[in-house]
C-alpha cells in the first residue's frame, strides 16, 4: 500500500515536471518566433527607409536636371 | 544491594543539601558580621550581582510576556481577520487584514505581473516594430506616388525640350546643341533610373 502511494506520488511529480517543461519550451518557442518576427520587421524597415531616401534623392536630382532644360 | 547503595547515596546528597541550606539560613538569620574588609567588599559585590540578576530576570520575564502578548495579537488578527480586537486598553481597528491571505495574494499578483511583463515585452516590441513598418510603408507609398507624378512631368518636360531643341537647332551652335542634347539625355537616363526604383519600391511595398 505504502509502496503504491510512493510510486503514485513519484509518477505525479514526473508528470508535473514534464508538463512544466513543455510549457516552458512552448513559451521559449513563442519568444523566439517573436524575436525573429521583430528582426525581420526591423530589416524591412531599414530597407524601406533606404528605398524611400533613394527615391527622394533621385526625384530631387531629376528636378535639378529639369530646371536646366 | 544496588537499591540499598542508591538509597544511601540519595540520603547522603539530601544530607549535604540540608546542611548547606541550614548554614546559609543561620548566617542570614544571625547576620554574621564578616571578620575582614575583604569579606565586606565581597559581600557587597555579591549583593550587587544578585540585584542585577534579579533585574535581569524581571526584564526577561517582562520581555517574554510582551512577546507572547504580541504573538497572541498577531495570531488573533490572522485568525479573526476583519473583526475588531480589544484587550481593555488597546483595540485593533476594524478591517485589520488577514495577513497570510493578503501576503499570498500579493505574492501571486507580483508573480503574475512579472510573467506578464516578460511576455508583454516581446509582444510590445513586435507591436511597435509593426507600427513603424506601417508608417514607413505609408511614407514610401507617398514617395512612390510623388515619384510617379514627377516622372510623368519630367517626360512631358523632356518632350517639350526635345521639340524646342529641334526647332532651335538651326539657330544654335553645334556646341550649344550638343550640350542641351546631353542634358536631355541625362534627364532621360535619370527618369529611367527613377522608374526602375519606383517599380522595385512598388514590389517591396506589397
Amino acid at each position: 500500500m505504502k509502496k503504491s502511494i510512493f510510486i503514485g506520488i513519484l509518477v505525479a511529480l514526473v508528470a508535473l515536471s514534464c508538463v512544466d517543461d513543455s510549457k516552458k519550451k512552448a513559451e521559449e518557442q513563442k519568444k523566439l518566433e517573436l524575436q525573429k518576427e521583430i528582426e525581420a520587421i526591423d530589416s524591412t524597415v531599414v530597407e524601406l527607409e533606404k528605398i524611400n531616401e533613394d527615391i527622394l534623392k533621385s526625384t530631387e536630382e531629376l528636378d535639378e536636371l529639369l530646371k536646366d532644360l | 544491594m544496588k537499591n540499598k547503595i542508591f538509597t544511601i547515596l540519595l540520603m547522603g546528597v539530601f544530607a549535604l543539601f540540608s546542611t548547606s541550606s541550614f548554614a546559609q539560613t543561620e548566617e542570614s538569620q544571625t547576620g554574621a558580621v564578616p571578620k575582614s574588609g575583604n569579606e565586606v567588599v565581597k559581600k557587597v559585590k555579591k549583593d550587587k550581582v544578585e540585584k542585577k540578576d534579579e533585574v535581569r530576570t524581571i526584564i526577561k520575564s517582562n520581555k517574554k510576556e510582551i512577546n507572547q502578548d504580541v504573538d497572541k495579537k498577531v495570531k488573533d488578527i490572522k485568525k479573526d481577520g476583519e473583526n475588531t480586537l480589544s484587550d481593555g486598553t488597546n483595540t485593533v481597528v476594524k478591517g485589520a487584514p488577514k495577513i497570510d491571505e493578503e501576503k499570498t495574494k500579493l505574492d501571486k499578483k507580483i508573480k503574475e505581473k512579472k510573467e506578464n511583463s516578460a511576455n508583454d515585452f516581446g509582444q510590445e516590441t513586435a507591436k511597435l516594430a509593426r507600427l513603424k513598418e506601417m508608417e514607413k510603408k505609408k511614407q514610401l507609398k507617398v514617395a512612390v506616388k510623388n515619384g510617379n507624378e514627377k516622372v510623368v512631368q519630367a517626360k512631358d518636360r523632356i518632350k517639350v525640350a526635345k521639340e524646342k531643341l529641334s526647332l532651335e537647332k538651326k539657330n544654335m551652335t553645334e556646341e550649344a546643341y550638343n550640350e542641351k542634347a546631353s542634358k536631355i539625355e541625362k534627364a532621360e537616363l535619370y527618369i529611367k533610373k527613377l522608374e526602375d526604383k519606383l517599380s522595385s519600391a512598388g514590389k517591396v511595398k506589397q
